[in-house]
Order: structure tokens, then C-alpha cells, then sequence
């Protein structure tokens, strides 16, 4: 094969080109130092709903967005080991409303206000069981169907608190460069999971 | 110049390419613009027949490179290979399209990788289009009507 004038221009972009990613690799690929945890105070919040036990040394964070189809799918795991390990755990929600889901924020608010009547828990559960019938008229249904005083549930729903904490539990979010939902923190470490049962398998190894 | 600057895009889609492809053999994170790119890499939508989609554009680029370059070898692979970029690169914005529907659609979520690289493939197919059209002309010149015999 008879390389042209042409074929050498090509040859040469392409090993410039080779030189400038390998260089590039090289230079930003340097060492990562071993992930410090988050201090606890800060994935910890006194206002964020929290289950399990408070003192018990095993704390999982979970940063959630109830329209995120894929923190649906983690939610039956989640709950066991709520469940399985109450006294072993302390189990923290906070909220991530991703900008693309345009119910995440308003769903979130649905929980917060349920969670001023004690019922966080149960309308999480509901939001999600509902996922796929997000409507801006679903929330006072499901209010209903909790048995939640519609008058103070309704003007939760716009309580500038309520909006703040949220706000604030995704600006923590975005600093600690979640990289989407669900995002776990374990003992402060964030957890790097392929799918629910690594979850399962991190949380059972941390309370043993 | 034409068949030069194909040959750089494809380039930047096989560096594109592999920079998401790893990401999805590894289970590590994209640096992405938005949270779309995570939300397309966890979702068993962004695999094609098992594999990750990424590697069906690594394949592409990588053709549309080695042709482009092939084609400055010779004067007969310049005419004889336009057909096929022609053709390989209209599949490629085929298979984007396909894709940016299923990640609008399907997936609910928007990598900026997977954007710019659609966008990339377009550009490559309108090029080799204006390319081929220009050479095909050059074949088969128009009949000129006002002229007399």
C-alpha cells in the first residue's frame, strides 16, 4: 500500500491524536486516595426522617428521588433490611429530586407534608407503589386514601419549610457529586452497587 | 478536505466511544453534564443484544475511520469506498436515532455523551451525502438543455 501526501496528513492527526488522550490519561488518571467517609452530622440531618435504631453504630443513608424507577426497584430490599435490622440500623432518607423527573419535587413535597402528620413512611411507600400514575392531582388522593386531614396536608404542600429542607437535602446532593438516585452511603462510605442485592450483602457484613 | 474531516470526526466518536464503553465495563461513573449519563448506563435499555451500546458506535467510528483513510491510498478506493461511508454512516444515524428515541422514551434520560455523539454521526453522514453527490456529479454531468449541437 502506496501512502499519499493525504494518507500522511491522516496518519499524523491520528497519532497526534493518540498522543494528546494518552497524555491527557496519564495526567489526569493519577492515584485516587481511599474514599474518606462523610461525617455523620452531615448525612445525618435532625430533621430528616430516620428509622431504626438512633444509637446503634451501623447508620445507611439512602439519597432517593420517588420518581426514579431504579430507587422503586431497591425499595422491597431497603424495607427488609429495615425491617430484619431495626435494632442493628439506623436507616436516614433524604431527598434528591433529579431535574428531568418534573413530579420528583412535587412527590417529595407530598412526603414531607404526610410526614407532618407522622405518615412519611407510609406515603413513601404509596408514591412509589404509584410511580407511573404521577399526576399533579395524585397526592391528595393518596392523602386520602392515609386518612391524612386534607386541610393541613394541602397547605404543607406548599410550606416554604418543607420546600428549604428539600432544597437543602439536594444541595448536599450535588456537593457530594452524586452521580444520580439511588446513591447509599453505609457507615458515611458511599456504596458502589450494581444492583439491590449488593445492598443486601454490604448492610448484612456492616451490622454482623 | 472533506473526506480529512470525516476522518477527524470519526476520530472523536472512537474517543467518545470508548470513554463511555469503559465506564459501562467497569461500573465506574461518567463525568456527564447532567445525571442523565448514570441514568443510561444503569438502564438495561442502554444494552443491545447483551452488549453495551457504546461498543456498537466504537465498531461504526472505527470503520468510517479506517475507509476515510483507506480512501487516500488510491485513486480508485477514493471512488470505490465513498459508497460504503455513505452507507455506514447513514446506518449510524439510523442507530443514533434509534437510540436518542429509547433514551427519551424508554430509558427517561438524556447522556450527554450519547447527544454529542449523535450529533457527531449526523455531521459525518452529511458530509459523505455532500461527497458523494459532488463526485456523483462529476460521473454523471447534467445535460446541459440551453446548449445547441
Amino acid at each position: 500500500m502506496k501512502l499519499t501526501g493525504e494518507s500522511k496528513i491522516l496518519l499524523s492527526i491520528l497519532l497526534a491524536t493518540v498522543a494528546i488522550i494518552g497524555s491527557a490519561i496519564f495526567l489526569f488518571n493519577k492515584p485516587v486516595a481511599p474514599t474518606k467517609p462523610i461525617a455523620r452530622e452531615e448525612l445525618v440531618t435532625p430533621d430528616s426522617f430516620a428509622t431504626g435504631n438512633a444509637s446503634a453504630s451501623a447508620y445507611l443513608v439512602e439519597f432517593s428521588d420517588f420518581q426514579c424507577p431504579a430507587c422503586r426497584a431497591f425499595m422491597p430490599v431497603v424495607d427488609e433490611l429495615i425491617t430484619k435490622y431495626s435494632d442493628k440500623l439506623l436507616f436516614v432518607y433524604r431527598h434528591y429530586p433529579l431535574s428531568q423527573h418534573a413530579f420528583a419535587k412535587p412527590a417529595a413535597m407530598a412526603a414531607e407534608a404526610a410526614g407532618e402528620q407522622g405518615k412519611f413512611w407510609e406515603m413513601s411507600k404509596l408514591l412509589f407503589e404509584n410511580q407511573d400514575r404521577f399526576s399533579s392531582s395524585l397526592w391528595e388522593n393518596l392523602a386520602d386514601e392515609l386518612k391524612l386531614d386534607r386541610t393541613k396536608f394541602d397547605a404543607d404542600l406548599t410550606y416554604a419549610d418543607l420546600q428549604s429542607k428539600i432544597d437543602r437535602d439536594e444541595t448536599t446532593a450535588i456537593r457530594l457529586r452524586l452521580p444520580g438516585t439511588p446513591s447509599f452511603f453505609l457507615n458515611g462510605i458511599q456504596l458502589t452497587l450494581t444492583g439491590p442485592d449488593d445492598l443486601k450483602k454490604a448492610v448484612e457484613e456492616a451490622v454482623q | 478536505m472533506r473526506n480529512r474531516l470525516i476522518f477527524i470526526l470519526s476520530l472523536v466518536g472512537i474517543a467518545i466511544a470508548i470513554y463511555v464503553l469503559q465506564s459501562f465495563l467497569r461500573d465506574a461513573p461518567i463525568v456527564c453534564l447532567n445525571s442523565g449519563c448514570e441514568i443510561v448506563r444503569k438502564s438495561p435499555a442502554s444494552k443491545l443484544f447483551g452488549f453495551p451500546v457504546p461498543g456498537y458506535g466504537l465498531v461504526g467510528y472505527a470503520i468510517l475511520a479506517i475507509l476515510a483513510f483507506l480512501r487516500t491510498t488510491s485513486t480508485k478506493l477514493n471512488k470505490q469506498l465513498l459508497p460504503w461511508i455513505v452507507g455506514i454512516a447513514s446506518g449510524g444515524v439510523a442507530f443514533v436515532g434509534w437510540f436518542t428515541y429509547t433514551e427519551l422514551f424508554v430509558i427517561r434520560g438524556v447522556c450527554t455523551w450519547c447527544a454529542v455523539s449523535a450529533v457527531n454521526m449526523v455531521t459525518i453522514a452529511a458530509i459523505a451525502w455532500v461527497e458523494y453527490r459532488k463526485i456523483d456529479g462529476i460521473r454523471h454531468p447534467r445535460p446541459d438543455r440551453g446548449s445547441s449541437s
